[in-house]
Order: structure tokens, then sequence, then C-alpha cells
């Protein structure tokens, strides 16, 4: 009887591990994707410096969840998203309005796959 | 994590399912739930070892849930024969007094030459000697031989039946077992004086001794100390 409690136990603290998951997923490219909203808003106002200013604090926040992201994310998944920052990051820095839009895109794409990972669905679980 | 936990709950049912149709012979010796657990277990844990972009935890989370699985299971289908007989089949009678039930045979995918080869490895030639034949849920055929092939007991021949209990072993490899020693209610003394009389200076001479309750022993020499 204390094995199938402690099956129980185990599996239902597996199961609120994954919640806070899906849960610490949502709040962190929520707020990746807030900054990269701000940041894409400054830019097509002309404010380059306050677009650099949103992206790198995107950028900071992302890196500061490198443990996290580590343990729960692929790690290919993971590695895509940071390309994907430092590329947007040298289109802003050379001042280089070709190809900007895409890059803004395809960094949300990355964040925004690796929070639908995270969540349960026909296509995630099949 | 949610997805790598549901997917665990998805393979291990699915092959739980896929395996009880298939039926017992492909079970060898292990339960279904046991044999499940089993095939999953030894791919699940290779994979992070050799991808190193999977995170650990991909491979850790689906070993637990199994284990988990797996306990709950057994723990369930000690509590309801209904669970167990739905999830382990129940034992098929392959033979009875002498003769085979094909429907049962086909039932369980059981062809004529493995029951053959299953026999002879029990030393059965003739069917007629089988009263019956048991197909357990695990996959094992038991045997029970009819009466008149079955070896004649102490007990039909009227002979003095000596229970003399479980040989124990109370000197490995020169070394003293005392707590089998204990068990059997004896002590060094008594060890001491055996191995006197027997021509042992001492435990370290001796490679295996065993005592049973009645103070039988067995004596081993350990091979550099014989002459």
């Amino acid at each position: 009887m204390k094995r199938e409690q402690a099956a129980i136990a185990l599996l239902l603290l597996l199961l609120a591990i994954a919640l806070w998951n899906i849960h610490h997923a949502d709040f962190l490219t929520d707020q990746l994707e807030e900054n990269l909203l701000r940041s894409e808003r400054a830019l097509s106002r002309g404010d380059r410096d306050m677009a650099l200013t949103a992206l790198d604090n995107a950028l900071s926040l992302w890196q500061r969840s490198r443990g996290y992201t580590g343990v729960f994310f692929r790690h290919p998944d993971v590695d895509a998203a940071s390309d994907a920052f430092y590329e947007l990051q040298q289109l802003l820095l050379q001042r280089d309005a070709e190809g900007i839009e895409a890059a803004y895109e395809r960094l949300r794409y990355h964040l925004d796959t690796l929070d639908d990972m995270e969540h349960l669905s026909w296509g995630t679980v099949f | 994590m949610a997805i790598v936990i549901t997917r665990t709950f998805i393979v291990y049912f699915a092959l739980l399912l896929t395996m009880r149709l298939m039926g017992k012979r492909q079970l060898g010796e292990m339960e279904l739930s046991e044999f499940v657990v089993a095939a999953l277990i030894a791919d699940l844990a290779a994979h992070p070892l050799q991808d190193m972009g999977i995170p650990l935890l991909n491979g850790l989370v689906p070993i637990a849930v199994l284990f988990c699985c797996e306990v709950l299971i057994a723990g369930l289908s000690l509590r309801s024969i209904r669970l167990r007989e739905l999830l382990f089949g129940k034992p098929s009678l392959l033979i009875v007094k002498g003769e085979i039930d094909q429907a049962q045979m086909r039932r369980n995918r059981f062809t004529l030459d493995e029951l053959m080869q299953e026999l002879r490895s029990q030393g059965v030639t003739d069917i007629r000697m089988i009263e019956y034949a048991v197909l357990e849920t695990d996959g094992k055929l038991s045997l029970l031989l009819s009466p008149a092939a079955s070896p004649v007991t102490a007990s039909q021949l009227d002979l003095p039946q000596g229970n003399a209990g479980y040989p124990h072993i109370v000197i490995s490899d020169g070394r003293v077992l005392e707590a089998n020693l204990r068990h059997l209610g004896l002590d060094a003394a008594w060890l001491d004086n055996t191995l006197r009389e027997q021509g042992y200076a001492s435990p370290a001479e001796v490679y295996l001794m065993t005592v049973d309750e009645g103070k039988a022993f067995f004596l081993a020499r350990k091979e550099a100390t014989i002459a």
C-alpha cells in the first residue's frame, strides 16, 4: 500500500511540475514577446535606440532563464531561439532596415514554438 | 513535460493492450506489465545519453511515470480479480486429461510445434501422460502428469519421511556467516568441533559448508588447501 501511495504521490508531483512548467513557459514567452512588441513598435516610430533597449531587456531575460530552458526545452529549439535573438540584435545595431521585420517574425515564431511545445494538444501529443 | 507524461501514459497503455491482444506466448517469463516496462525503459534511458540535445528530464520523467504505472497496476491487480483477468488474462488449459484443447491452442496462438517443444523441454514425450497442461499468464507452460505417469512419493511407499529443512550456508569461501549459524541455533564452538572432527584446522580451509535444521552438514574443501 505504501508503494502505491508513493507512486500516486510521485505522479501527482510530476503532474504539478508539468502544470507549473506550462504556466512558467507561458509567463516567460509572454514577457519576452511583450518586450519584442515594444521593440517593434519603437522601431516603427523610428526610435531605433528604444527598440534596441527593449530587445536587450528581452535578451537579458532570455539569458537569465538559461537554467530553466536547458532543463525543460529541447536544446536545439533553445539554440534556434538564441540565434534568432542575436540575429535581430545585429540587424538593429547595423541600422539595417532590410529583413528586420522577418527577423522579428522569426524570433516570435521560435518563442511561440517553445511555448506551444509545452501545451497539451493533439498536435503536440501525437 | 506534460506532453512527455501524456505520451508515456499513451505508449504504456497502448503497449499493454497490444501485448495483451498478442497473447501470452510473447511474454517469456515476465508478467505483461513488467514486459511492457522492461521494453520501454531500456530504450527511454538510452536516448538522452546518445543525443545531448535532449534534456535528461525527457528520459527521466517517462521512467518515473512508467514506474508509477507499474506499481499502481500491480497494486490494483492484487486487489481486483477482475482487473487482473483483464490485464493479465487467465491461465489456459491446453491439455485436459491427455486431450489437446484445439480451441485454446488457437486462442493463445500456440502452435503444435511450440507445444511439443515445451513438453520435450520438461521431459514429456507422450501427451497421454499429461493430466493438465496449463499456459500460465506469464507464458510458462505448467504440466500436471496423470496419476499413472506421476513419480511415486515416499508416503505412497510408506517410507519414513525425514525433513531436515532448508540447508543454510554457514561457511562461504572461508568466511563464516555468523547470522546463518545463529539462525540454526548453533555457535562458534559447535562449528570448531565439527570442523576439527572432519580434519579441518580452521574455516579458512573450507570452500563451502551448509548445515540443515537437523544439523546434517555438507563440507567442501578449498582447492588451495587440498594436499
